[in-house]
């Protein structure tokens, strides 16, 4: 949940009245605190970071494919070979870069996006604590816990961490350090709460794509004018925030806090946000598509974001439906055009506002899938490919490439008659991938390996794709 | 399993996660998993036959039981839970049934049911003791029976941290009220009535129920996932070792967009006044409007009706201040009855049952 809570939940009282005070009273726009001049962003400008999760495991190793590649265990035959049906021919793939792999024919616009120089394909990237090779596997080494559940492994992808016990999301952590924004927490999320975005600071605000931001009726001036006793209504409901904030019970406290944050929220992103001209962003062309409709908001916030005094923004926002075991063959098709159908509109939002060099985009999901398939679709997997979107992102594919093949495969968890279950160990950690952005959002050295405490068990620091 | 019986670690019998050198110690594994898979293999929708049932099932009869057919039923070996293995060659009904009862006799059932049933029913944080109390009614519900669970919802209702625990743990006892408990709350406590039948509907009062889930985060038997519309272990504040499942839903968006259809419900949607031109239902006020005489009994009224009796002085003084300053004749009596029911119905106090 959203809060200004401090660690051990103790609440800052006078911080907290405070805020109501002047959610209540006086809070405006113009009123803001700006933090630019505090931040890095005073050099940079500013910069909005996008997390699209792709919620139920995306089987990525359909998307990104080997075409030309001619290295052992990873040419288009060995993938076609493990992949049987469900395997796309070569001459479908839209070669990106050199030729050598391609992306599903599904995805012309993130192949556009390539073409352009504005995407970066991180292969095989998965929950580790540290690098694991199949030995480490079977002697059960330090593995990630509950691999292959799905919400056990959305947590670690979304804490960049390999024990479910951690709540703090990377998102937040960079939020934490990022956010200067007065009362407005720096992270939104567009799809409801999400471990991502958790933090002990700076919290985020969960908005909705299909429900206009109307501040909180009783709470503030705006119903003075056509209920005659709504001055009094409004003391009496700031009266009742002071006694629940004051309240012994911790149910109170924490609920009092949320309308608060609510109270404030909501007026300051009322304008921010509404469906009119002054917020129009185009994206006319994917109405009704679940992604967009989510982008579009972001894209509204992002357009109001020096108008909001913010210098960083940090957006969750979620696609479901890719949990594919059965007639992935039906499934697929009609997801990948919304992922990219989604993307394609929002980057060209974001060429029409100016800003796409300062707002990078990327895919994060559940786990790969099994490069194997059990006849009617995938099962659940580990490592898979993530694709990065942007006009920072320096084209090309970062990570190690595995090997596909369905005997001897190094990168393979193994087990079974043929030592190989098609489930792959990530060769690439969550925490290189988050920490890339990190850097990206203007985090030290020092204040990356406080948010990713893995890191210093990789050799790479920065993926190198910003 | 992980949702609705065992969980992900083994329990002792008050619910507590039982730990090793290696920490919690899971309840199952992947192989697990697959060792049930293969038992469930072999069933299909009754009126199928033998058709692969997988692109579309709209014209299949999905209200009748599954049937077996056997020979599309992995005859294997399989290991289940607790070491109890299944031998090869059992139907594919022996097999369902055998592994149905290897589930429902897993020692963590009781308290995982028993915490779950807690939350849902009295508080979000119940004590070990108690889930542990709970736990032993559905392993024996004192006639030799296990999984009884008329006698397990009693022994919760019953309990004494039920009945005390507001004045025993006032700091932790409670739990957040869900979006449509609010709204239901609200509409018994106020004799809610329909309006006229409109297309063969009656309408609820306020957002029609297809936009309540837009407008709550809680589409009534549509949650967006088999993990509901929140989780059991949602923190209450992030990093707190409180949980509070409902509040995860209660966002900054969603919090004022149900805050303001209760307000527009009460305010224009009650039997004195009613400003859409729509078929909605009323709320009814007559009862509170007779009591504005004295605002004593009306906010003793509504401190029963809204609050179980836990509406705080302050607020009820601010209140009572509050509704003196308005004038006595018809309009104001309904003025008054309005803004004490949403003084109480849009704040703090009345989202946390205690």
């Amino acid at each position: 949940m959203n809060s200004r809570n401090r660690p051990g939940g103790e609440v800052d009282r006078r911080h907290f009245l405070q805020v109501a005070g002047a959610g209540v009273a006086s809070f405006t726009l113009t009123s803001m605190p700006f933090g630019l001049a505090r931040s890095a962003a005073a050099q940079t400008g500013p910069r909005s970071l996008v997390c699209i999760f792709l919620a139920g495991g995306a089987d990525s190793f359909n998307m990104y494919v080997p075409r030309d590649h001619t290295v052992a265990g990873q040419t288009h035959g060995v993938y076609r070979a493990t992949r049987g049906d469900f395997a796309v021919a070569a001459k479908d793939l839209l070669p990106i870069g050199n030729g050598d792999f391609g992306l599903h024919p599904l995805l012309p616009r993130m192949a556009e996006a390539s073409a352009a120089g504005n995407l970066a394909v991180v292969t095989n990237v998965g929950p580790l604590a540290r690098p694991t090779t199949k030995a480490d596997y079977r002697a059960r080494r330090l593995l990630p816990q509950s691999l292959f559940a799905h919400n056990a492994q959305a947590k670690l992808w979304e804490t960049a961490s390999s024990v479910l016990t951690v709540d703090q999301g990377w998102g937040g952590s960079i939020s934490d350090v990022v956010g200067d924004h007065g009362s407005l927490a720096p992270a939104f999320s567009v799809a409801g709460s999400n471990s991502f975005q958790s933090s002990l600071g700076s919290g985020y605000a969960q908005l909705s794509p299909s429900v206009t931001i109307s501040r909180m009726r009783g709470y503030d001036a705006s119903e003075r004018d056509w209920i005659p006793s709504f001055g009094g209504v409004e003391a009496t409901m700031q009266a009742g925030l002071e006694v629940a904030a004051e309240s012994p019970n911790r149910l109170d406290q924490a609920v009092a806090e949320a309308l608060v944050r609510s109270v404030v929220t909501t007026e300051q992103l009322e304008a921010a946000t509404q469906p009119n001209a002054a917020n129009d962003v185009g994206m006319d062309d994917v109405n009704g598509n679940d992604l967009a409709d989510q982008l579009r908001v972001v894209a509204r916030l992002i357009k109001n974001r020096e108008e909001l005094g913010m210098a960083r923004q940090i957006f969750f926002v979620r696609l479901g439906g890719w949990d594919t075991h059965r007639i992935q063959a039906q499934v697929f098709p009609r997801l990948l055009p919304l992922l990219d159908n989604a993307v394609g509109s929002f980057q060209e939002a974001l060429a029409t506002l100016g800003v796409t060099d300062s707002v990078t985009t990327f895919t994060s999901s559940d786990f790969g899938r099994t490069l194997t398939i059990n006849g009617d679709g995938t099962d659940h997997g580990w490592g898979g490919h993530a694709f990065v979107i942007g006009g920072a992102v320096k084209s090309g594919a970062y990570g190690t490439f595995p090997s596909y093949a369905t005997t001897n495969n190094p990168d393979d968890i193994g087990d079974g008659s043929a030592d190989f279950a098609g489930r792959l160990i990530p060769s690439t950690a969550v925490s290189q991938y988050g920490a890339t952005f990190a850097k990206w959002m203007g985090l030290s050295s020092t204040q990356i390996a406080s948010a990713f405490p893995d890191l210093s068990n990789f050799a790479q620091a920065n993926l190198g794709f910003l | 399993m992980q949702l609705f019986s065992i969980g992900l670690f083994e329990l002792d019998v008050d619910g507590r996660i039982k730990t090793d050198a290696n920490g919690p110690v899971p309840s199952y594994s992947q192989e697990t998993v697959e060792q049930f898979a293969k038992v469930f293999t072999g069933w299909n929708l009754a009126d199928a036959g033998e058709t692969w049932v997988s692109n579309d099932l709209t014209s299949f009869d999905k209200e009748s039981p599954m049937v077996p057919l056997e020979t599309y039923h992995d005859t294997t070996a399989k290991r289940l839970l607790n070491g109890v293995k299944l031998p090869a060659g059992q139907s594919a009904r022996a097999d369902l049934t055998a592994a149905l009862d290897n589930i429902f006799d897993h020692p963590n059932v009781g308290p995982f049911i028993g915490h779950a049933l807690i939350q849902r029913l009295v508080t979000s944080n119940p004590s070990p003791p108690y889930v542990g109390r709970v736990a032993a009614v559905f392993n024996d519900d004192g006639r030799g029976v296990r999984g009884d669970l008329q006698a397990v919802v009693r022994a919760i209702l019953t309990d004494t941290e039920a009945s005390n625990g507001h004045v025993d743990a006032p700091e932790t006892f409670g739990k957040v009220k869900e979006p449509v408990l609010r709204y239901t709350q609200l509409w018994r406590a106020l004799d809610v009535q329909p309006g006229p039948r409109s297309g063969g509907v009656y309408k609820t009062p306020g957002k029609t129920a297809v936009t309540i889930a837009d407008y709550t985060g809680q589409a009534v038997l549509g949650a967006p996932s088999v993990f509901n519309f929140y989780l059991p272990d949602n923190p209450l504040t992030p990093g707190d070792q409180l949980v509070s499942p409902e509040i995860q839903i209660l966002s900054e968006v969603n919090a004022a967009s149900v805050n303001n259809d209760l307000f527009d419900q009460i305010y224009h949607s009650n039997n004195r006044i009613f400003t859409s031109n729509g078929t909605e239902a009323r709320v009814q006020i007559d009862r509170e409007v007779a009591l504005t005489k004295s605002t004593d009994a009306l906010l003793d009224h509504l401190d029963v009706l809204l609050c179980a009796g836990a509406l705080p002085a302050a607020q009820r003084r601010a209140i009572a201040s509050h509704l003196d300053t308005l004038p006595l004749d018809e309009a104001g009596r309904v003025q008054r009855a309005l803004d004490a029911i949403y003084c109480i119905v849009g704040s703090p106090t009345h989202l946390v049952q205690k």
